[in-house]
């Protein structure tokens, strides 16, 4: 049987922030253009829709209400509900499903931080119920560094019944910055009964495939590979420019189509990078 | 006693044993300086390399600083009496707009272990905080750490408020943080980018020098 694999969409962060250049706007956490530059947050969407995308990401990674409230006076909950709304506004018409996206915490967790597993857990449960509210499919959540974090997150969306993808980010030896193996993610998560398990940002597609494939042997899960466009070359003030290459970024993904089951891409890609990723995957799928 | 086994005993972050050990140390007649510099020291030493090197970890490096703050904390009314100097002094903070601080507290720890002496300014930091806390406290390194590839412009403030402040060369900056890179430290003009905590507090120290 022909192998079917999910194209994801491509950075919501710094894509919003490429159109947010555009138009002449401040750069700000992007989660604030879901109430103030809406029409922003839906054309990114509808870009990677006419890219090809079959799930996309809603506009809430950074989005939890600890966050929320130290940048801003909005409510965290609206902030949340109001970015899935945006995303399933755009699918609407389509059988793409939104996903609701969660990263992690911006402190660590005890023994190593001050937070407690009871106020993370706490927090995502909260981030999630505003995200199922608006009508989230999935959970996807993002670039987290502890294993031990993203068990109690993932715990906590399991309660919402839906499916729930995770992805942590890795050192180019293969481990978090927190010491966590691709085998000791796998053994903390899988009781979870999680869907989908791999790995987003942090490195390179070229860097990030020996992870992937370890993955792939480790694990019978759907594997799940969201990797920064590359290193994004900025200017001065730290704006963001297309110093990227869609070109190179399908060539340094391919030797990872074999053990992938859902793909995108992480900072600095947008639907361009998609776009071309659709036929690179078109393409294996015709031949495997 | 060897000062090695309190390196020793840091690198695996038994705290309490450190701190035994350094008062032990103490009362057989050992300078402060020397149990500092031989036992706290070294052990972060090989801390930071093993770190810079991924075969050790943040947990790692957070439970063998804390067994050195235990350390410290013990020798310092003798390193006061002896009248050791820091071997230099830094303001370290997250900039403006930023509140990521897991960086640039390994930052600090690994300076820290190399005998710096750190003024930690927290996070979102303000480019004239930067540069007052740096001429008020006569620091000669100003260190900015930032996550978020919309806060690091400020990195460019901080470098500009300190040749307004006249202090361009005599204040060093240095910068760091996940999107950072050498060709962005050479369109701002700061003094030094570093690629992680360990080489950031090597640097620091030969500003110090």
């Amino acid at each position: 049987m022909a192998k079917k694999i999910t194209l994801l969409d491509g950075a919501v962060g710094t894509g919003l922030w490429e159109i947010a250049e555009k138009n002449g706007v401040k750069k700000v956490p992007v989660w604030i253009y879901n109430l103030e530059q809406p029409d922003f947050v839906r054309s990114l969407h509808r870009a990677y829709l006419e890219a090809g995308s079959e799930m996309i990401l809603s506009n809430t990674f950074g989005a939890n209400a600890p966050s929320v409230a130290r940048a801003s006076s909005y409510d965290p909950d609206t902030v949340v509900e109001t970015g899935v709304r945006l995303a399933k506004e755009a699918a609407e018409g389509t059988s793409v499903p939104v996903a609701l996206a969660a990263g992690p915490l911006s402190q660590l967790m005890e023994p190593w931080g001050d937070l407690t597993e009871e106020e993370v857990r706490d927090t995502y449960l909260r981030h999630f119920e505003s995200g199922m509210k608006a009508g989230a499919d999935c959970v996807m959540l993002q670039t987290f560094i502890d294993m031990e974090m993203m068990r109690v997150a993932a715990e906590a969306a399991k309660e919402f019944g839906v499916p729930v993808f995770c992805t942590l980010t890795f050192e180019k030896v293969g481990k978090t910055i927190m010491g966590n193996s691709v085998k000791d993610v796998i053994d903390c998560l899988t009781p979870i009964g999680i869907d989908g398990i791999g790995m987003n940002c942090s490195l390179g597609p070229d860097l990030a495939v020996p992870v992937i494939k370890e993955f792939a042997e480790k694990t019978s899960l759907p594997i799940v590979f969201k990797p920064n466009a590359g290193k994004p070359i900025l200017a001065a003030d730290g704006t963001g420019s297309a110093s990227y290459d869609a070109e190179a970024f399908v060539r340094d993904i391919l030797p990872a189509l074999p053990y992938v089951d859902m793909i995108g891409g992480c900072c600095g890609s947008n639907a361009d990078y998609i776009r071309a990723l659709r036929e690179a995957v078109k393409a294996y799928e015709k031949t495997n | 006693m060897e000062l090695k086994t309190i390196s020793e005993n840091l690198q695996i972050g038994k705290a309490k044993i450190v701190k035994e050990l350094c008062q032990q140390a103490l009362d057989e007649g050992i300078p402060a300086k020397t149990i500092l510099s031989e036992g706290l020291l070294d052990g972060m030493n090989i801390i930071g390399e093993k770190f810079k090197n991924n075969e050790i970890f943040v947990p790692e490096v957070l439970i063998a600083a804390r067994a050195m703050n235990m350390g410290v904390a013990v020798l310092k009314p003798h390193l006061l009496e002896e009248g050791v100097k820091a071997t230099g002094k830094v303001c370290i903070g997250t900039v403006k707009g930023d509140l990521h601080d897991i960086g640039k507290n390994l930052v600090k720890m690994m300076m820290e272990g190399k005998g710096l002496e750190v003024i930690d300014l927290g996070t979102d930091v303000a480019p004239e905080t930067f540069v007052q806390t740096a001429i008020e406290q006569g620091c000669k390194v100003i260190c900015c750490s930032a996550l978020l590839t919309t806060t690091m412009g400020v990195m460019g403030e901080v470098v500009k408020a300190v040749e307004a402040a006249g202090k361009k060369g005599e204040i060093k900056v240095m910068i760091g943080g996940a999107p950072v890179t050498e060709e962005f430290r050479n369109q701002i003009g700061a003094d030094a980018y570093t690629s992680d905590a360990t080489s950031a507090a090597e640097k620091a120290v030969e500003f110090c020098a």
